[in-house]
């Protein structure tokens, strides 16, 4: 309260003048504002029109009323003393003007008006009355005590830490501003509102009501919060609500703390509620007109400005997490600007190229590049700002880095390219110390050449081998010719069988190194590549078994013309056919050769019989050296046949395998059949002959078993 | 280093032909076989001299063209030999000034079924030639075919 006195230097001197209450009247009646007189104990005797209409009641009412009766709570002793200072003994004062608040009659609003009282003295120079006039400040003072409420408000909150403690000041000083005893806010969290640890309260005795609010939890239309939470309109709990367990549920505990009143006021933003604030007012502050509305407006200011406050809090910690993310990766993550300045520098970096961040951040990022790449770097720095893109963006690239202490080092870049709208053109990049990689790929080519060139050595060995056994072969083979058509008579019929089983022995031997040189000899020849017809191919090599084997049916479909090393072909055919022919168990097989090319390109090529076939799991030995299913015998394969195919195979680059002739398994057929599929990587074939419908292979479709006659391009019957 | 000139028996038929043959071949075994098989032939006598290195055939031929009648009608020439193989031989033969030592007619005998070796003596002015092993039928009907072309 501002109080404000004038003392009177000199004394009135006497003079017969119409009596002071006369005069008083006079001056209220006609005074153009809100006055009144008052006795020396402060009672109003006189009041205009003008002041009943200021404080909500009829002039008549006024009268007799002590002044400090009408004055709000708080301004009732400072409206007692401006009274006793005019009529005090001796030093009286003659005129004093104070703000005073008043409480109105009808509507108990508060009414803001600077009271001026002078003091009107006797004949005899006494102080007889005072007259009051009062000057209505409501409209102004209001308007200035909210502007210092919300200044006073953004100062506080402005100096806060994080929203927490913005809260915290917040409900401290509405509770200040609006004299509430107690403040907390509701958040809404995991779909019901809990108390926030922000709460204030003006003085002790609040603990039971806090307690028992923090133990709480709101649903949506829940109690006071929940209904606020859910209507977004603010709410008032007054007497005796507020005591009423039924209508409060912490009646009990509010009645203890001396609250008379609950103000429950939302917290949002234009995008929706972020909390709900809950006032508590005591017994003595109850009732105050325009408290709602105040703190509802107060917290319509302050709901963007917390939203914001969370909201940089939200980016801060996320930034902190890239940050300890970026720091505990082994990984060196670093950006850049547009101008190729660092902006960040991990602690990854620090550890790859032995620059701490202070030491390089705002210094251009060409620290870590070797001289020699650094025009390009700046080439490809302009044409980035140029185009807006980089050729490096979205892909991993091999470079090399420089480390401070001058060594260079291999490194995997990945990087991104953005446009910043507060920074402009920005680049973050991932770099990996490869050097390790680096190394074991090296290590790794070294042995894989190791690896070829031992296993060349190895082919020669066999090679040259396999020559030397050929010779004592001839000789073998020669003597043995002779000794039966010189010596067959002196034998007898048991010699004869014992020289029998020699010859076949040595055939079978003679056999063995043969296939061993083709073996070792298919990856050491170069191989002319050129086209080959494998129609014409495969017809040859049937033509020759069937004079063999007179009962085999051969069934040769459409095959390609490719480009390739036409020994290898005729050798994986030669190979495929006779081992169906060789191991199908019959006289009577049926044999097809088919091709077909897949949409990607590859080519599958097959030899098919209907033969005994392969148990599954006795499928991948065969392709092994030496491998036969069958008890070795002199009469029989040397098991390389398979092992030379799939060596041919693979050096093309392709697949080889067997499965079940699904035609030939089919009910009725005489066999379980076999069909060898290879697998050739797409670009091998030139052509496929013209004018006929590309088959499917014989295996794969059972209706093509038995085929209509003419569909097969060369059939070989016996 | 004398060449060592073996008369071979004349043929069954009653000698009616005859043929002088250079046998190239470090192997014993092979070279007896070989022998054999000439001596075996049909309607040919065959006189047979040996040369175990390719270095002794090729002085022996050189030699051989200022005797005359000592020139063989005929050479077989092992391609595998230490040293100075088959090939080189024949290459050292046909790079001869003496037109007749440049048309000898040689027949490579070879252990290898790969077509380069064959192809690649042929390019070398081989005439023909024939595939060991040496025994069976095959081998002497092929001997027999050579004979008749040569003998005279």
């Amino acid at each position: 309260m501002q109080v404000s006195a004038r003392v009177s230097g000199r004394r009135r001197f006497r003079r017969r003048v119409v009596p002071a209450r006369q005069r008083a009247v006079v001056v209220v009646r006609r005074a153009p504002l809100a006055a009144c007189v008052l006795d020396a104990e402060g009672r109003i005797l006189e009041a205009n029109p003008a002041l009943g209409e200021l404080l909500g009641c009829g002039v008549e009412h006024l009268k007799g009323r002590p002044l400090a009766s009408l004055a709000y709570l708080e301004d009732v002793t400072p409206a007692g003393g401006a009274v006793a200072a005019l009529f005090a003994e001796g030093e009286g004062l003659d005129r004093v003007q104070l703000e005073l608040r008043c409480v109105r009659l009808d509507n108990h609003k508060l009414v803001w008006g600077a009271w001026d009282l002078s003091l009107l003295r006797d004949a005899w120079g006494r102080p007889a009355l005072a007259v009051a006039l009062v000057r209505d400040l409501s409209q102004a003072m209001q308007a200035e005590y909210e502007r210092r409420f919300f200044e006073f408000m953004l100062r506080t909150i402005g100096g806060a830490e994080g929203s927490e403690a913005m809260l915290c000041d917040a409900i401290k000083t509405i509770c200040h501003f609006t004299r509430c005893a107690m403040g907390q806010v509701w958040v809404p969290r995991d779909g019901v509102l809990r108390c926030s640890p922000a709460w204030h309260a003006a003085r002790g005795g609040f603990d039971q009501l806090r307690g028992a609010s923090t133990a709480l939890r709101y649903a949506h239309g829940e109690g006071p919060p929940g209904l606020v939470w859910t209507t977004g309109e603010p709410l008032a709990l007054g007497d005796p609500d507020v005591h009423d367990p039924e209508r409060f549920d912490r009646a009990h505990e509010a009645y203890r703390a001396g609250i008379r009143e609950v103000l429950v006021v939302p917290l949002a933003t234009p995008s929706g509620l972020i909390a709900v604030m809950e006032l508590f007012v005591t017994a003595d502050r109850a009732g105050e007109p325009g408290r709602l509305a105040r703190i509802s407006r107060v917290l319509t200011e302050l709901g963007p400005i917390i939203q914001r406050k969370r909201a940089e809090e939200a980016l801060r910690a996320s930034e902190e997490r890239f940050r300890e993310v970026t720091n505990a990766a082994l990984d060196a993550i670093v950006s850049a600007d547009g101008d190729g300045n660092l902006r960040s520098w991990s602690r990854g970096a620090e550890r790859m190229f032995g620059w701490r961040a202070e030491e390089v951040l705002g210094r251009p990022l060409t620290v870590i590049i070797p001289e020699r790449f650094r025009r390009q770097h700046a080439e490809g720095l302009a044409r980035v700002r140029r185009t807006g893109e980089s050729k490096l963006a979205g892909s991993v690239v091999e470079l090399t880095g420089l480390r401070r202490d001058g060594s260079e080092f291999p490194v995997e870049l990945s990087i991104g390219v953005w446009d910043d709208p507060t920074t402009g053109l920005s680049f973050a990049g991932v770099l990996r110390d490869i050097t390790e990689r680096k190394q074991a790929e090296e290590a790794l080519a070294a042995s894989r050449r190791e690896l070829e060139r031992s296993n060349a050595e190895l082919e020669t060995l066999v090679y040259s081998v396999s020559h030397d056994l050929k010779s004592p072969m001839v000789s073998l083979l020669g003597y043995l010719e002779y000794l039966r058509l010189d010596y067959a008579g002196l034998l007898g019929e048991e010699g004869n069988r014992y020289l029998e089983r020699i010859a076949d022995c040595t055939l079978y031997m003679q056999r063995l190194i043969h296939d061993l040189i083709e073996l070792s000899r298919v990856g050491r020849t170069g191989g002319r590549v050129e086209e080959v017809d494998l129609g014409a191919l495969v017809r040859g090599i049937v033509d020759d078994l069937a004079a063999a084997h007179p009962a085999v049916q051969f069934r040769v479909g459409r095959l390609p013309v490719v480009r390739a090393d036409p020994l290898g072909f005729r050798q994986l055919y030669t190979n495929l056919l006779d081992n169906a022919v060789r191991h199908g168990g019959r006289d009577d097989l049926v044999v097809a050769v088919a091709a077909t090319s897949h949409p990607d390109g590859a080519l599958e090529l097959s030899v098919a019989d209907d033969g005994q076939g392969i148990p599954p799991e006795h499928r991948e030995r065969v392709f092994g050296v030496f491998e036969r299913l069958d008890a070795p015998s002199t009469a029989a394969g040397t098991g390389m046949g398979l092992a030379i195919c799939r060596k041919i195979v693979e050096l093309l680059g392709g697949s080889i395998a067997i499965h079940d002739n699904l035609a030939a398994s089919a009910p009725g057929s005489p066999g379980q059949g076999t069909e060898v599929r290879v697998l050739l990587p797409a670009g091998m074939v030139c052509a496929w002959p013209e004018g006929e419908p590309e088959l499917p292979p014989l295996a794969r479709d059972a209706s093509a078993a038995p085929s209509p006659a003419g569909l097969f391009e060369h059939e070989v019957r016996a | 280093m004398n060449p060592q000139v073996t008369p071979c028996g004349a043929g069954l038929s009653g000698g009616s032909a005859s043929l002088r043959v250079l046998l190239v071949e470090d192997d014993e075994d092979h070279l007896f076989l070989i022998r054999r098989a000439l001596h075996d032939l049909a309607g040919v006598s065959v006189t047979s001299e040996i040369a175990r290195t390719g270095e002794e055939a090729v002085e022996l031929l050189r030699r051989a063209r200022f005797q005359p009648g000592a020139l063989p009608e005929l050479v077989l020439l092992d391609l595998k030999m230490p040293r100075v193989d088959g090939l080189e031989v024949l290459r050292r033969l046909r790079a001869e000034p003496d037109p007749a030592l440049q048309s000898l007619p040689v027949v490579v005998l070879t252990s290898s079924e790969r077509d380069d070796d064959r192809e690649q003596a042929l390019r070398l002015g081989a005439t023909w030639f024939l595939c060991k092993p040496l025994d069976g039928a095959r081998f002497r009907a092929e001997v027999q075919q050579l004979a008749i072309r040569w003998a005279h």
